[in-house]
C-alpha cells in the first residue's frame, strides 16, 4: 500500500494539470459575481493621489486588469480605445495596471492611446489577488453600487463585448 | 536546402533513438556485448544528428534565411552575430532542440563512461534504453508541435528580431546552462529505473551521484545567472521574484540537492535505496513539470513565453508516461528493505532529516506555484500567489534545515546523539554569540528573524570550515567539496539576511544637478545623453555617487529602445563591491530635464551570488579533483 502512495499523489497532480489545461476554454463564473468589489487603496498611475474602492461607486463601469508585459492586453488595447470613444455607450473604463512598472505603463499609454478614465497601479498584485485575477487581461463589469455583474477572461473584442457584456450594461441601465 | 537537411537529421535522430530504445529491450536474442556496442553507437548517432541539426539552424540564422519561420520570428539582419547564435535557443522551438541536444549529449557521456563494472553491463544497457525512450518522445514532440525548420511562404524581407530582453550576454548563456542542469537529471532517473530492473546491481547510486552533481552544478549556475540577470536587466533591482518560471528551476534544484545527499548514504551504507530511487524519479519529473508550466501557459508569468495548449497537452502526456510509468515500476519492483533502525542523531538520520526538509521546501514552492490551479478546481476561483506567501512559508523548512546542516558536520555514521550534542555545543554557542554581537552591536537591531538569520549563517559557515580545520592534509581534498558547498550556503544565507533586512530603496524624481541621499550615500544626476547602439537607441544618464562628500564612482544607467519592438529596456547602473551594491535604474522622462529614478543601497548583495559560486567550486572539486584520487585509491 505504501508503495502506491507516490503514484496516488502523482495521479492527483496529473488530473489537476490536465484539467487546468482545458479550463481557459471553459466559461467559469467568478465567485465574486453578485458581490461587492473588494476593498483597496491604490495609487493612481503617475500621480501621488490614492483611489479606494469607494471612489469607483456611482457609475456603471468596466474594470480592466492589464499590463505592458501581457500579449493579450496588446491585442485588446485598440478595442478598448474604440470603446472609450463611443459617445452613445459612454461607459467609463477603469484600468488596474497589474504587476507592472509605472514608467513602462505610461509610455504604453502615450504610444497606444489611453482608453481609461482612471488608472490604478497595483505593482505587487495584492489587489488583483483580491479580485481573483488569474491572468491579464481580465475585465469586470460593475454597477453603480460596486456589485460585480460579469467577468470576462482574456482579450475583449467587438464580438464578445456585444454578445456578453453589452446586453448586461443595457439591462443595468434600465 | 540547409533547413531540409536539418529536418532529415531530426528524422535520423528519431530513428537512432528508437533503435537505442528497442535494443535495450529483450526483444531480440542478441549477445550482450553486441547489444552494448550497438546501443553505444546509436546513442552517439542520435547525439551527432541533433548536433548537426543545430548547426544547420545556426547556419540559416547566420545567413538570415527568413524563409524559415523560426528565424523570421527571432532574428533580423541588424542583430549582432553572437546574438544570432544565441537566438538559436531564444524561443520555444530552438530551445527544445537545445534541450534535446543536451539530453543526447549526457546520454553519450553515460554510454562511454568507465564507471560501470562488469556486473553492471545490464544496468548501463537498460539506462541507455530508457534514455532512448525519453529522446524518442522529445524528438517526436519537436517534429510534431515545435518544428524549428518550418518554412513560411512568402518569405518576409526582414525578420522580427530577437526579444530585446534576451539580448544580453548573461541571458544568452543562461538557457543552455540551466537546460543542461534540467536534462542532466534524466541520467539519475534512467539509472534509478534501470536499477529497479536489475535487482542484483548495487552500484547505481555511485554512478548516479556523479551525474546528479553534474546537473546540480549546472542548475546552481543557471539559477544564479538568471537571478543576476534579473537584477541588473529587469530594472526592479530585486534578485528573486518567485515567478513560476523561477520556481520551476528551484524545485528540481532542491530535490537534486536532496538526491545528492541521499545517494551518499545509498552508496556508502546501502541505506535509503528506495528514497534515492524515488528522489531521482521526482527530480526528473520536476524538470518535466517545469517545462510544462513554462510552455503550456497554464500559469501566467512575467516571462510570458509563447504558449500553446497543444504543446501543453503533449508535455503532459510525456509527464504521464515517464513519471506515471516510473512510479508504477517503483511500486512493482522496489525491493522490500528491512525496517530501518537509525540512531537518532547519527549522520544517516541527519541526512535523512535534511532531505525531508529540502523536499518540503520543494513541496511548498510547488504548492505556491500550483495553488492557483488547485483553488480553481475547488471553487473555480482564479487567483495568483505572490512573494509574501513564498517568503513566509519557505522559512519553515529552511530554518531547521540550516540548524541540521551544521549539526550533521559533527555527526558520525551510526553515531550516538549524546556525543554529537557535546561536540557541537561550543561551536553553537560561539555562533550565537557572534550572531548576537553582529546584529545588536555592529548593525542596528532589526527583527528577531534577522538575528536568527545571522546566527544561522555564522553557524553554517563555521561548521562548513570544520572538516578543513580538523582533517589531516591527506583527507583535506576529500572534505573540500562538502566544506565549500556548505560554506557557500552559509555565505548566501548571510547575503540574503543582510540585504533583505538592511537594504534601502527609493523611487524619486531628479533634475539635472539634483541629488538624493540613500542611507550614507548621495546620488547626483549630472546629465542625460543620447546614444546609438548597433540595433537600439538609448538614453544614458550620468549619475555620480558620493559618500561623506567623497566621490566614489560614476554610473551610467541606460534606457534602450530597440528598433523592432516597442517596450524599452533598462540597463541599470551599478557601483558595487563585495560589501554593498549601489543601484540606479533610469525611469521615465517627466519633461524639463526631470527624470524618475529607482535608487537602492543593498549591503552584502554580492554574497547571494558569491555563495552559489563557492558551491559550484565545491562541485567542480568533487568531479575533477577527487576522481583521480579515488581511482588511485582503488588500484
Amino acid at each position: 500500500m505504501k508503495r502506491l502512495l507516490p503514484i496516488a499523489i502523482f495521479l492527483g497532480l496529473f488530473i489537476l494539470l490536465a484539467r487546468s489545461l482545458f479550463v481557459p476554454q471553459m466559461d467559469l463564473p467568478s465567485p465574486l459575481i453578485g458581490k461587492q468589489i473588494p476593498s483597496f487603496s491604490l495609487n493612481e498611475l503617475g500621480k501621488s493621489s490614492t483611489v479606494t474602492h469607494q471612489d469607483l461607486l456611482g457609475d456603471i463601469a468596466l474594470i480592466n486588469i492589464w499590463a505592458t508585459w501581457c500579449v493579450g492586453c496588446e491585442i485588446e488595447h485598440d478595442f478598448l480605445v474604440e470603446l472609450s470613444l463611443d459617445q452613445d455607450l459612454d461607459i467609463p473604463i477603469i484600468g488596474i495596471n497589474w504587476k507592472d512598472r509605472d514608467d513602462l505603463a505610461t509610455r504604453w499609454l502615450i504610444q497606444k492611446g489611453n482608453p481609461y478614465s482612471k488608472i490604478l497601479s497595483d505593482p505587487i498584485g495584492n489587489t488583483a489577488i483580491d479580485f481573483g485575477v488569474y491572468g491579464a487581461p481580465e475585465t469586470f463589469l460593475i454597477d453603480d453600487q460596486g456589485i460585480i455583474h460579469y467577468k470576462h477572461i482574456g482579450p475583449m473584442d467587438r464580438q464578445n463585448f456585444e454578445q456578453d457584456i453589452l446586453p448586461r450594461i443595457v439591462a443595468l441601465r434600465k | 536546402m540547409i533547413p531540409e537537411i536539418g529536418q532529415l537529421l531530426m528524422i535520423t535522430a528519431l530513428a537512432a533513438a528508437l533503435l537505442q530504445f528497442l535494443i535495450g529491450l529483450k526483444l531480440f536474442t542478441v549477445d550482450q556485448s553486441l547489444r552494448m556496442i550497438l546501443i553505444k553507437r546509436f546513442t552517439l548517432i542520435q547525439c551527432l544528428s541533433i548536433f548537426l541539426a543545430i548547426c544547420c539552424l545556426g547556419y540559416s540564422f547566420l545567413n538570415d534565411d527568413f524563409s524559415v519561420l523560426y528565424i523570421a520570428l527571432n532574428s533580423n539582419t541588424n542583430l549582432p552575430v553572437p546574438y544570432k547564435i544565441a537566438a538559436i535557443w531564444g524561443a520555444h522551438e530552438g530551445s527544445l532542440l537545445l534541450w534535446m541536444f543536451l539530453l543526447s549529449f549526457w546520454g553519450v557521456t553515460l554510454a562511454f563512461s568507465k564507471k560501470f563494472n562488469d556486473q553492471d553491463k545490464m544496468l548501463k544497457i537498460y539506462s541507455l534504453s530508457i534514455l532512448g525512450l525519453v529522446s524518442l518522445s522529445f524528438i517526436l514532440f519537436i517534429i510534431y508541435t515545435s518544428n524549428p525548420f518550418e518554412r513560411i511562404f512568402p518569405m518576409p524581407d526582414q525578420g522580427r528580431g530577437l526579444n530585446p530582453l534576451l539580448q544580453d550576454p548573461a541571458l544568452a548563456i543562461h538557457p543552455p546552462i540551466l537546460y543542461a542542469g534540467y536534462v542532466g537529471l534524466a541520467i539519475p532517473f534512467a539509472l534509478a529505473l534501470a536499477s529497479l530492473l536489475t535487482p542484483h546491481s548495487s552500484s547505481w547510486a555511485g554512478i548516479a551521484r556523479i551525474w546528479t552533481i553534474n546537473s546540480w552544478l549546472f542548475l546552481t549556475g543557471g539559477i544564479a545567472l538568471g537571478s543576476w540577470w534579473a537584477y541588473y536587466e529587469l530594472g526592479w533591482g530585486g534578485w528573486w521574484f518567485w515567478d513560476p518560471v523561477e520556481n520551476a528551476s528551484l524545485m528540481p534544484w532542491l530535490v537534486a540537492t536532496a538526491l545528492v545527499h541521499s545517494l551518499i548514504v545509498t552508496e556508502k551504507k546501502g541505506l535509503f535505496n528506495s528514497f534515492s530511487t524515488l528522489l531521482a524519479i521526482i527530480a526528473f519529473s520536476l524538470s518535466l513539470l517545469g517545462t510544462f508550466l513554462v510552455r503550456s501557459g497554464v500559469l501566467i508569468s512575467v516571462h510570458s513565453f509563447a504558449s500553446d495548449p497543444e504543446r501543453g497537452l503533449f508535455i503532459l502526456m510525456l509527464i504521464g508516461l515517464f513519471t506515471g510509468g516510473a512510479l508504477m515500476l517503483f511500486a512493482l519492483k522496489q525491493k522490500r528493505s528491512a525496517p530501518l533502525k537509525l540512531e537518532l542523531l547519527s549522520r544517516e538520520s541527519l541526512l535523512l532529516l535534511n532531505n525531508v526538509f529540502l523536499c518540503s521546501a520543494a513541496g511548498l514552492v510547488m504548492i505556491g506555484t500550483l495553488y492557483p490551479l488547485v483553488l480553481e478546481l475547488v471553487n473555480s476561483e482564479k487567483i495568483s500567489v505572490g512573494p509574501p506567501y513564498f517568503n513566509f512559508v519557505i522559512l519553515f523548512p529552511c530554518i531547521p534545515l540550516l540548524i541540521f546542516v551544521g549539526l550533521a558536520m559533527f555527526s558520525a555514521w551510526n553515531g550516538k546523539g549524546s556525543k554529537l550534542l557535546l561536540r557541537s555545543s561550543r561551536v553553537a554557542l560561539l555562533s550565537i554569540l557572534i550572531g548576537l554581537v553582529v546584529s545588536l552591536l555592529i548593525l542596528s537591531y532589526d527583527t528577531p528573524l534577522t538575528t536568527i538569520g545571522l546566527i544561522l549563517a555564522v553557524w553554517t559557515i563555521i561548521t562548513g570550515c570544520l572538516p578543513l580545520i580538523r582533517s589531516r592534509t591527506s583527507s583535506l581534498v576529500k572534505n573540500l567539496p562538502m566544506a565549500l558547498a556548505h560554506i557557500g550556503l552559509g555565505i548566501m544565507v548571510l547575503g540574503i539576511t543582510v540585504t533583505s533586512s538592511y537594504g534601502i530603496t527609493f523611487d524619486d524624481t531628479l533634475g539635472f544637478g539634483q541629488s538624493k541621499t540613500v542611507g550614507e550615500y548621495e546620488f547626483k544626476l549630472i546629465t542625460i545623453n543620447d546614444r546609438t547602439g548597433p540595433n537600439y537607441t538609448a538614453k544614458v544618464a550620468m549619475v555620480e555617487i558620493y559618500s561623506e562628500n567623497q566621490k566614489i564612482g560614476t554610473v551610467f544607467p541606460e534606457k534602450r529602445v530597440y528598433d523592432t519592438t516597442s517596450p524599452s529596456m533598462t540597463e541599470a547602473g551599478i557601483e558595487a563591491n563585495l560589501f554593498r551594491d549601489l543601484f540606479v535604474a533610469l525611469g521615465e522622462d517627466l519633461g524639463g530635464d526631470i527624470w524618475s529614478m529607482h535608487l537602492q543601497y543593498k549591503p552584502l548583495l554580492r554574497l547571494i551570488w558569491l555563495g552559489p559560486f563557492i558551491m559550484i567550486l565545491g562541485g567542480l572539486v568533487r568531479l575533477f579533483l577527487l576522481k583521480p584520487l579515488s581511482e588511485t585509491a582503488n588500484s
